[in-house]
């Protein structure tokens, strides 16, 4: 019955009158326990993507805010491959102008893999697509616009186009270390400049919550 | 209008309401990243060492009532870290009391039931309560970045828009208002699923610290975890370093860049609570002086002894 309720609940939330109703796309036939990225076109045109584990019987129930007129299911997959990146390290204040990625799988089929850097937070840092691929084992690209990065490690992300026009098919990674700009902290608060609210203000964190003096509980970051 | 006059037919629209705001009611599912929790006992086991890595490792549990201190220190300091919930001394302190009373035979357990009765008054009361400013906030934290609320069962909630769960929740609050009884009953039905699956799985995937919780009950600093685990639908599972390497994965999968996260405002970035990574919710809103009161003072008085 607990199991139940919950559904029931949730068909009362439908059947309100006046009420927006809720609306779900059921999105069947798809591979058990794989990862889909589902977008969604609404008849307005405007659109949305989830992405969503299938489950063990290969089907998505996407919950929507309005019926959905198209919907298109992409399996997002990952190769999860060790690459190597030339050079592994970058001087940040005079990078090179290109990087060469070497690996297996790079394909150019439906468009050039997609060469995205990550900061080691996981923050995207710059994306590029590859000039050239050889022989699906090796790949050059430009090096984005790193003039804001900092020193540290990065991982370089190689994504391939697949036949449905998405980049969906995730290559691997490969690791580079970056130096000559080191990030600041110049009101030694703990936080750096780049996410400090108020870089100069020591204080003044991250997000700026001013909390309360001594309440049961307080939300603060 | 049309909507207040089917909420007057359907008293249980206020529960959906109340279950969809997921603070109040802990519209939580078992889950343990993207798997359920009931499945296959390879996934039981997989859950088993999340748990471990998480709770199981990271809150110090008291068997003696000297070590009551450090149990609700590393309760605190586990919640906090998660959803940035943060507890003041002067609670930690209580709890700690709370604790050890308990640990010494001064306060009985707290017992299944019980929990279960205190998080739904404490819900029913809050509810009541709740001010428009105080569900435009909670919505907000509730809100993902794609601008919708829901659980993470894929459609088992459903999902609105902010606005819609604005609207519900105001129209629930004047069920509660009212002291309907359908709201009470559902709501009650409800968190007792929600504590129930989460007391036995912890009982029985942890039963060093949780062995005794169906026979005997639970202690202060463990209903206060259940509790929390309900309000802000975290699972408990999986160590710190292993969070952060979900959270670094989530961005990259979501190619969010630092001037994006900037941009947000009143974010922790932390896993769980207020626009949490993992799954947003407002817990805070649930944890009021008064609620936390009710948990305690089971322990303190035990007032179903």
């Amino acid at each position: 019955m607990k199991k139940i309720l919950p559904l029931l609940l949730l068909l009362f939330v439908l059947m309100l009158p006046g009420c927006t109703p809720g609306y779900s796309c059921s999105v069947s036939g798809l591979v058990p326990n794989s990862i889909y990225l589902i977008l969604i076109t609404y008849a307005d045109g405007s659109t949305s993507t989830h992405t969503l584990w299938s489950g063990p019987s290969g089907i998505i129930i996407v919950p929507t805010k309005a019926n959905c007129s198209t919907y298109v299911a992409v399996p997002l997959t990952n190769s999860n491959l060790s690459l190597s990146a030339s050079p592994t390290s970058i001087y940040l204040l005079s990078p090179p102008s290109t990087v060469t990625i070497t690996g297996q799988s790079f394909d150019t089929t439906y468009g050039m893999p997609r060469v995205e850097y990550f900061d080691g937070n996981g923050y995207l840092v710059g994306s590029v697509y590859a000039t050239s691929v050889s022989g699906g084992t090796s790949l050059t690209a430009n090096v984005p616009d790193l003039s804001s990065a900092y020193s540290g490690s990065y991982q370089i992300r190689v994504t391939n186009k697949t036949s449905q026009g998405y980049y969906s098919h995730t290559v691997g990674s490969a690791d580079v270390s970056a130096y000559g700009r080191d990030r600041l902290d110049s009101d030694g608060d703990g936080w750096y400049d780049d996410e400090d609210c108020d870089p100069y203000d020591p204080y003044r964190g991250s997000y700026c919550n001013d909390c309360p003096e001594d309440p049961t509980v307080i939300i603060c970051p | 209008m049309s909507l207040i006059k089917g909420l007057r037919r359907r008293p249980l629209i206020a529960i959906a309401t109340v279950l969809a705001f997921s603070v109040l009611a802990g519209i939580a599912v078992w889950y343990s990243s993207r798997l359920p929790a009931k499945a296959s006992a390879e996934d039981k086991q997989h859950l088993q060492n999340q748990l471990r890595k998480g709770i199981g490792s990271e809150v110090r549990f008291a068997v003696r009532p000297e070590q009551a201190d450090e149990a609700a220190a590393s309760a605190a300091d586990f919640i906090h870290w998660r959803s940035g919930l943060k507890f003041s001394d002067g609670f930690k302190k209580r709890l700690a009391k709370a604790e050890s009373d308990v640990l010494n035979g001064k306060s009985p357990y707290i017992t299944v039931d019980e929990l279960t009765d205190d998080m739904t008054a404490a819900v029913v009361d809050r509810l009541a309560t709740l001010t428009d400013d105080e569900i435009e906030e909670a919505a907000e934290a509730s809100t993902d970045a794609h601008g919708e609320v829901r659980s993470r069962a894929d459609a088992k909630w459903g999902v609105m828009s902010k606005q819609e769960l604005i609207l519900q929740a105001k129209a629930g609050r004047e069920w509660s208002r009212r002291g309907d009884v359908g709201l009470q009953l559902g709501l009650r039905s409800m968190i007792q699923g929600e504590v129930n699956d989460r007391v036995n799985t912890l009982s029985t995937l942890l039963p060093e610290q949780f062995g005794n919780a169906n026979s005997q009950g639970v202690t202060p600093t463990q209903a206060l975890l259940i509790a929390y685990s309900v309000a802000a639908d975290d699972p408990l599972t999986n160590s710190r370093s292993d969070i952060a390497q979900m959270l670094v994965q989530k961005r990259m999968d979501e190619r969010q860049t630092r001037e994006q996260r900037k941009a947000e405002k009143n974010v922790s970035g932390g896993p769980y609570g207020p626009n949490g990574l993992l799954h947003p919710s407002a817990p805070g809103l649930f944890f009021t002086k008064s609620a936390i009161d009710k948990l305690l003072n089971l322990s303190e008085g035990g007032k179903k002894q």
